[in-house]
């Protein structure tokens, strides 16, 4: 049996978007055994997956009190921490993925050594540089985690990485109790009789409003105005869910009472939560980890990506589902953000969304005036990308996106994969691919000076080397090949002057060659779309 | 660390035993209970709210009895350890409440469960406490604290050094107070006269055993 040890020490949300991965593993593995190494704080979120065979964990609030405090001796806390690490580290895996990706789970991954295969980064134990297992982690790890933007879910990079099936066969990997399940069926069917009795046919909106973090809330007011729209509409029903919080409870009754008590409102915990969302039709949410248990349940979800929610990163990816974000290229995704920074996103742009969803109609009264972004999460072969369908545009990022991804996968996998540009016309296209192949021009040009100051030895060499690493920024098709050139310098084992020189001479020369390879894919964007004759017309002016 | 020149018995009217340690009484020769009464009103709100409670002190037991059948009452669960300093107050403790577990007689200092809930160390330094990974546990969890005035006034230098106490940085202290031999042969490598805060820059000899150990602690740094 296949023995899998996944380490993910992020939080309730992050585990949950990791199971697309578990169930392509499971998949391809039907008979491996997977264990999380996870806090403690997250590990009940663990114990209702059934596709985690086993969870490990490390109760992280005690380890940081022994670590912290001056009357405990330091040998309680290494002794505690290697209690919880010592049997990964002496057990033997198949296969071990460092999928939180810190610098806490990286040095965990590099002890983990009896292992066949490994995904992710780690620490070369002998030299003490940092390894990769292939170009979609390094990516991730030195691109990805740099932006707020990427292009394929977070989820993605390391499905590709060790080579899996984006898996489109939808089970519910939760592991729900039946009579819970059956209770919550009933209940909702219940609500649907009643409507129908009074002449409504009515499709049944989980709403959920509140996160961990207030910048990523739907504020009060917000969620008022949503219930409002959806009671008025005669074709939705609101079913408000919260947590079994004091604080969840306060604003659910304060709702309710705005409403004349005229809401259903459902108190559940983590456990409860999929056999309720099982039996609802559509949800409301922002980015909590009842998004992703949504996904995970095949419930079509308008999302509201506010704050610093990674849209790009951690959105929805169910086909069906719409994510709602104020203008993402000019969202301020800091996690201090100033206090009074509402969102624009409203009731209205969340209903128009919420008819996309249940009946694909298109509120062009709201779509075509809003300035939120609509995106839908699309499923490609090689992960999940986020199409804007409604909301400003903003052709030079949307365009720099789909075509790092087509390099990527061209690159990484050798696959020659179809750009679909439809959606911009041929100047926003010529524009871009103008653009590129200047800054390409002058990243080749940058190669060179490099290699020549290398070459000579010349004091230019840094500079020239700061040249091309500032030029690049995150919307530069170049910007993969040389994320990837930084990080295999930065992590270049020193083997003294005259083989290091060698050793960067022939990045220097992959790089260029990508570089070369990334100017063909512009060049054959500006043939496809036939605009040679209009980029050779612009070169002369 | 406590200083013993003199140790009695003394008897109330109702024939209450009260121990006088170099002429302190450490419960009230007229009225031990009501006393008790007094102490557990002082510091109920610990006693209510807190899951954990440790007590510095012990003498015969008067408050702990009243704390006890407060929470008997309250049908309120709690974990409770005791500090006595003095071993012979504490052996006399065990005569007096008929205790019929295991004791050891020859030797300084005795961790005893007295019941599922009540644990008591006598005769403990501070260092052997703060050693002690029983202990720990229980300080982990934030406990109440609640002293008797009297054994605190008493054994001043005692309470002093445990109240203050920080744990020893040496390697070889460190060392010893680990269970794990990759830890106890990680910490081997560093030189004889290293502390924690200079482990990192200890000469070390590189073998693949060293190494993962320096792994180890770069992941203890990393968290947070």
């Amino acid at each position: 049996m296949k023995e899998i040890l996944i380490i993910n020490t992020r939080r309730m949300g992050d585990i949950y978007a990791m199971v697309p991965l578990l169930i392509a593993l499971k998949n391809k593995n039907p008979n491996c055994k997977i264990t999380l190494f996870t806090f403690d704080e997250t590990k009940k979120c663990a114990h209702h997956l059934d596709c985690i065979d086993s969870v490990a964990t490390l109760d992280r609030l005690h380890f940081l009190t022994l670590k912290k405090s001056e009357i405990y001796s330091k040998a309680f806390a290494l002794d505690f921490l290697y209690d919880s690490v010592g049997p990964l580290i002496e057990s033997h895996w198949d296969l071990v993925v460092n999928y939180s990706n810190d610098s806490f789970s990286t040095y965990l991954a590099t002890l983990v050594t009896n292992t066949n295969y490994f995904c992710g980064i780690k620490y070369d134990i002998e030299t003490g540089t940092l390894t990769s297992s292939s170009n979609w982690v390094s990516t991730f790890n030195e691109y990805a985690t740099t932006t707020p933007f990427s292009f394929v879910h977070t989820v993605d990079f390391f499905i590709n990485d060790l080579g899996l099936n984006q898996s489109l066969e939808k089970y519910n990997p939760f592991r729900t109790s039946p009579s819970l399940d059956k209770q919550a069926e009933i209940s909702f069917q219940k609500i649907k009789t009643l409507e129908k009795e009074t002449g409504r046919n009515v499709l049944l909106v989980g709403i959920q409003f509140k996160t961990s973090r207030k910048e990523k809330d739907i504020n009060y007011n917000l969620a008022t105005e949503i219930i409002n729209e959806i009671l008025e509409s005669k074709k939705f029903y609101p079913i408000i869910i919260t947590a079994p919080s004091e604080e969840e409870k306060e604003i659910a009754k304060k709702l309710n009472s705005y409403f004349n008590n005229r809401l259903v409102i459902v108190e559940c915990d983590l456990f409860g939560l999929p056999s309720i969302l099982k039996s609802l039709d559509y949800l409301i949410c922002p980015d909590t980890a009842v998004k992703h248990m949504a996904d995970l349940c095949n419930l079509p979800t308008v999302e509201l990506s506010l704050g610093p929610s990674p849209i790009f990163k951690q959105g929805s990816r169910n086909e069906k589902s719409i994510v709602l974000s104020d203008d993402v290229w000019s969202r301020n995704f800091s996690s201090k953000l100033e206090k009074n920074n509402p969102t624009s996103i409203s009731a209205k742009d969340v209903m128009a969304a919420l008819l996309l969803i249940s009946t694909n109609y298109l509120d062009t009264s709201v779509l075509s005036t809003t300035n939120t972004n609509f995106f839908r999460p699309q499923n490609t072969n090689f992960g999940v990308i986020y199409k804007l369908i409604a909301g400003k545009r903003e052709s030079y990022k949307e365009i720099s996106m789909a075509v790092i991804r087509k390099y990527c996968v061209e690159t990484f996998e050798g696959e020659t994969t179809k750009l679909d540009l439809e959606e911009f016309s041929s100047k926003e296209t010529l524009q871009w691919a103008k653009s590129q192949m200047s800054n390409l021009a002058l990243a080749l040009k940058d190669i060179l000076n490099i290699l020549r100051s290398l070459k000579l030895n010349e004091r230019g060499f840094i500079k020239n080397l700061d040249d091309l690493l500032n030029r690049n920024n995150e919307f530069m098709i170049s910007t993969i090949s040389i994320a990837l050139f930084k990080f295999k310098l930065e992590n270049m084992i020193n083997d003294g002057v005259a083989v290091n020189q060698i050793k960067i001479e022939k990045e220097l020369f992959h790089l260029k060659t990508q570089i070369q390879f990334a100017t063909v894919i512009a060049k054959e964007l500006i043939a496809t779309h036939n605009l040679s004759g209009l980029y050779e017309e612009s070169r002369n002016y | 660390m406590i200083n013993v020149t003199d140790y009695t018995i003394k008897y109330t009217k109702a024939g209450d035993p009260i121990p006088v340690v170099n002429g302190v009484h450490l419960h009230s020769i007229y009225n031990p209970q009501k006393e008790a009464e007094t102490y557990l009103e002082k510091n109920k709100q610990i006693v209510d709210e807190k899951d954990l409670l440790l007590i510095l002190g012990l003498g015969f037991g008067y408050h702990l009895n009243q704390i006890t059948n407060y929470l008997e009452e309250k049908k309120l669960k709690r974990s409770i350890m005791i500090i006595e300093p003095n071993i012979k107050v504490f052996r006399d403790y065990l005569k007096v409440i008929n205790f019929s577990g295991i004791s050891n007689e020859d030797s300084n200092n005795e961790a005893i469960k007295l019941t599922n809930e009540i644990t008591c160390y006598a005769g403990y330094g501070a260092q052997s406490l703060y050693e002690d990974k029983t202990f720990i546990q229980f300080l982990c969890g934030k406990p109440g604290i609640l002293h008797h005035p009297v054994s605190l006034n008493l054994y001043q230098e005692f309470f002093k050094c445990f109240l203050k106490y920080t744990a020893p940085k040496d390697i070889k202290s460190i060392s010893k107070n680990s269970k794990h031999s990759f830890i106890k042969n990680g910490l081997s490598f560093s030189q004889d006269n290293s502390t924690w805060d200079t482990l990192k820059d200890a000469n070390k000899t590189s073998t693949r055993e060293n190494i993962k150990f320096e792994f180890l602690l770069k992941s203890f740094e990393a968290l947070n």
